[in-house]
C-alpha cells in the first residue's frame, strides 16, 4: 500500500479529523439557516443584506458561489489548525523517527504526507459543501425563498472547476501550518503561527497603507481567497465583489506557494536532525 | 573476503557534538555478524546518540559509520531496509490499533507483508490485543509492539535500545529467546541496556563506552576472564601462605579487606579455576574459611566507567549518599 494511501487511513482514524470536519459543518449550516432565519424574523434590516444579497445566499446557482465561500473560510481556518496538528504529532509521537529509522526516504515521507493531508483536506471540503447545499434548501426554506435547483446539470462543470480551485487554495494555503509545523517540529508553533496569521491578515487589510496592501495581497491568505475566482454577493457579504488579483494568476501563484512551502518543508526535514 | 565484509556494524572514529557539548569522542565498534553485541555505558556515555547515528537520524561531525558491509553516511535508504530498530521509547500512532500501527509503519521502508504483520503479533504475544488502540497500551505492551517493529522487514542486524524496558519476567525471558534464536539463525543483535545480567546471559561481545568513548571492547567471556578475580579468606597469621600460593598461581596476591578475625586475599584468577586454587592451599597446609569465585558483567562495568575522581560530596552522618552516574556535566 503506497505511503500517501496509507497516511489517509492514519489521518482519517483521528478524533481531530471527526471534530475538525464536524465544526466546518456545523458553522456552514449555522450560516445558511441564520440568514434564513434573519431574514423571516425581520427582513433586510433583521440580517443587514439586502433581498439581492439574500437571495444570493440562498437560490441555487449563486447559492453554489455563497456556499463555497463560507465552506473556503471555515475550512482555512480550521483546516490549518487541524494540518499544523497533524503533522506536528509526526514529531511529538516519534513517528518520523521510526520511518526514517526503517530507511524511508524523508522527502518522499514528507511529501506523502502532505498529500494524505490534501486528501483529507478535500474529504472535508466535500463533506462541508454536500451539507452546504442541504442548508441552503434549509435557509431558503425558513426565509421563505424561492430556492431554485441545486441538481442543475447545466452547473455541475462550472461547480466542479470551483471546487477543483478551492481544494488548491486550500491545500496552498494549509501549507503554511504544515511548513511551520513540520519545521518547528511542534504543533503547537503551527497553530500558534497560524493564529496570528490569521488575526495580521485581518488586521493589515484595515490599518495597514495601500502600497503595503498591494504586496500583501500576494501573501497565501489572500492569494488563495483571489484563486477560487468566485462572483461576490450583489452589495456586501462576506466575499469582496472584485477580487485582488486576477483569478487564474492568483491560482498561479497560490500554486507556486504550495509548491515551495511543501519543497521547503521537505527540504528542512531532509537535512535537520532528528533527536525527539 | 575482506576483514570488513564480516563486520555487520562498525564505525571508525565515530565524533559527534551537540552545540559545545561533545557526545561521541571517536568510538571505534567492530561488531561482527550473527552474534549478539552489548553495548553498554552509564548514562550520558552517548550509546543513544550511537543508535541516533547508526539509523541516519543525525549525521557524525566526523569519522564512519559502516552497516552490512556498506558505507552509510544517512542518506543510502536501502541500507536500513535490512536494519531493524528499537531507539529510546515505542513510538506509535496512539489512536490506531497495534495491527493498524504495523500496517502503517510497515508502509515505511521495504513494504511489510500482512502475513509478517500476523506473525510478528503472535510472536510478541500481542494477538489478543492486536485491535486495541495502542492509547490503552501498557508501557511493557509498547515496548512488546516495538520490538515487533524492529523485526518487521526480517532485519539482518537489529538495534535495539533498552529492549527490555517495562517488560515482565516472561517478556524479558521471551525477549532473550527471541534475540539469541535470531544471532543462531545469523543475524547480528546490537543491544544496548541497562540490565547488566540480562546482557551478560545474552552477549556474544561486549562493548563499554564511558564519556563517549569506547573503554573496552571484546568477546564477554574473555573480558570477564581477564578481571576475573579469586577471593580467599583466611585467617591472619595465613597470609603469608596463602598469598605465597597465590602468587604462584597467578604472579601476585594482593590483600583486599581487612577485618579483626580473617583476611580477604584476592588475586586476578579465572573462575574455572577456583578449585585449583583450593587444591592449592589445602595442600599448603592453608584451610580457607571462604572462596568466591568469578566476576559479573556488573563489577567489570563499574571497574571500567567509574570516573576518574570521586564526585560525591561529603553527607553528613545518616544522609542519603548522592549518585554517581558519570554523567556528563
Amino acid at each position: 500500500m503506497s505511503l500517501a494511501i496509507v497516511g489517509i487511513r492514519k489521518f482519517w482514524t483521528r478524533s481531530a479529523t471527526l471534530v475538525s470536519i464536524l465544526l466546518v459543518i456545523g458553522f456552514v449550516v449555522l450560516e445558511f439557516v441564520a440568514v434564513g432565519a434573519g431574514y423571516r424574523s425581520g427582513g433586510t434590516a433583521s440580517t443587514g443584506l439586502d433581498k439581492d444579497t439574500v437571495t444570493w445566499f440562498l437560490s441555487f446557482p449563486t447559492a453554489f458561489d455563497a456556499i463555497l465561500v463560507i465552506v473556503y473560510e471555515f475550512v482555512a481556518i480550521v483546516g490549518l489548525i487541524y494540518i499544523a496538528t497533524a503533522s506536528g504529532s509526526e514529531w511529538s509521537w516519534g513517528t518520523l523517527k521510526v520511518a526514517v529509522a526503517r530507511g524511508e526516504s524523508r522527502w518522499h515521507y514528507t511529501v506523502s504526507t502532505f498529500a494524505s493531508l490534501s486528501i483529507i483536506l478535500l474529504a472535508g471540503m466535500l463533506i462541508a459543501f454536500l451539507v452546504g447545499i442541504a442548508a441552503v434548501v434549509v435557509g431558503a426554506s425558513i426565509a421563505g425563498l424561492p430556492v431554485g435547483n441545486p441538481a442543475d446539470p447545466a452547473q455541475f462543470a462550472q461547480v466542479a472547476v470551483k471546487l477543483a480551485r478551492c481544494w488548491i487554495a486550500l491545500m496552498a494555503l494549509t501549507s503554511v501550518g504544515y511548513a511551520v509545523a513540520m519545521i518547528a517540529k511542534n504543533q503547537m508553533a503551527g497553530i500558534g503561527t497560524v493564529i496570528v496569521y490569521f488575526v495580521v491578515s485581518i488586521l493589515s487589510q484595515a490599518l495597514l497603507p495601500d502600497i503595503i496592501k498591494q504586496v500583501l495581497k500576494y501573501q497565501p491568505f489572500n492569494i488563495t481567497a483571489d484563486a477560487i475566482g468566485l462572483a461576490g454577493p450583489p452589495t456586501g457579504g462576506v466575499a469582496s465583489s472584485a477580487a485582488a488579483v486576477e483569478p487564474n494568476l492568483a491560482l498561479l501563484i497560490s500554486i507556486g506557494w504550495l509548491v515551495a512551502l511543501v519543497g521547503i518543508t521537505a527540504l528542512s526535514v531532509e537535512r535537520t536532525e532528528i533527536t525527539g | 573476503m575482506t576483514a570488513s565484509a564480516t563486520l555487520a556494524l562498525s564505525t571508525t572514529d565515530l565524533r559527534k557534538s551537540y552545540g559545545r557539548q561533545m557526545a561521541l569522542d571517536g568510538l571505534s565498534l567492530e561488531v561482527p555478524s550473527g552474534v549478539v553485541y552489548g553495548f553498554l555505558g552509564p548514562n550520558g556515555a552517548g550509546k543513544t546518540t550511537t543508535m541516533r547515528l547508526l539509523t541516519g537520524l543525525i549525521r557524525p561531525n566526523s569519522g564512519s559509520i559502516s552497516l552490512l558491509g556498506r558505507a552509510f553516511t544517512g542518506s543510502q535508504h536501502d541500507i536500513l531496509h535490512d536494519v531493524g530498530a528499537l531507539i529510546e521509547s515505542p513510538s506509535f500512532y496512539p489512536h490506531l490499533s497495534a495491527r493498524d500501527n504495523l500496517t502503517v509503519i510497515g508502509a515505511t521502508g521495504r513494504r511489510a507483508a500482512k502475513a509478517r504483520i500476523d506473525e510478528l503479533l503472535e510472536l510478541v504475544g500481542l494477538t489478543d490485543r492486536a485491535g486495541d488502540r495502542v492509547s490503552r497500551y501498557s508501557f511493557g505492551m509498547k515496548q512488546r509492539l516495538g520490538i515487533a517493529v524492529a523485526l518487521l522487514n526480517d532485519p539482518k542486524l537489529l538495534l535495539l535500545d533498552e529492549p527490555a524496558n517495562g517488560l515482565d519476567p516472561v517478556g524479558i525471558v521471551n525477549l532473550r529467546d527471541t534475540l539469541k534464536a535470531l544471532a543462531a539463525a545469523g543475524k547480528t543483535v546490537f543491544i544496548s541496556s541497562h540490565i547488566l545480567p540480562e546482557v551478560q546471559q545474552l552477549a556474544d561481545i561486549v562493548g563499554i563506552v564511558a564519556a563517549g568513548r569506547l573503554v573496552t571492547q571484546g568477546p564477554l567471556e574473555e573480558l570477564l576472564t581477564s578481571q576475573a578475580l579469586i577471593r580467599v579468606k583466611v585467617c591472619p597469621e595465613e597470609v603469608a601462605g596463602a598469598s605465597e600460593v597465590l602468587s604462584k598461581l597467578t604472579g601476585g596476591g594482593s590483600i583486599e579487606t581487612q577485618d579483626p578475625d580473617a583476611v580477604w586475599l584476592s588475586a586476578r584468577i579465572a573462575a574455572n579455576r577456583a578449585a585449583e586454587v583450593n587444591r592449592a592451599l589445602v595442600g599448603a597446609g592453608i584451610y580457607a574459611s571462604g572462596l568466591e569465585a568469578g566476576s559479573d558483567l556488573e563489577s567489570l562495568f563499574l571497574q571500567l566507567t567509574a570516573p576518574p575522581e570521586p564526585t560525591m560530596q561529603p553527607t553528613r552522618p545518616g544522609a542519603i549518599p548522592g549518585w554517581n552516574s558519570g554523567v556528563e556535566s
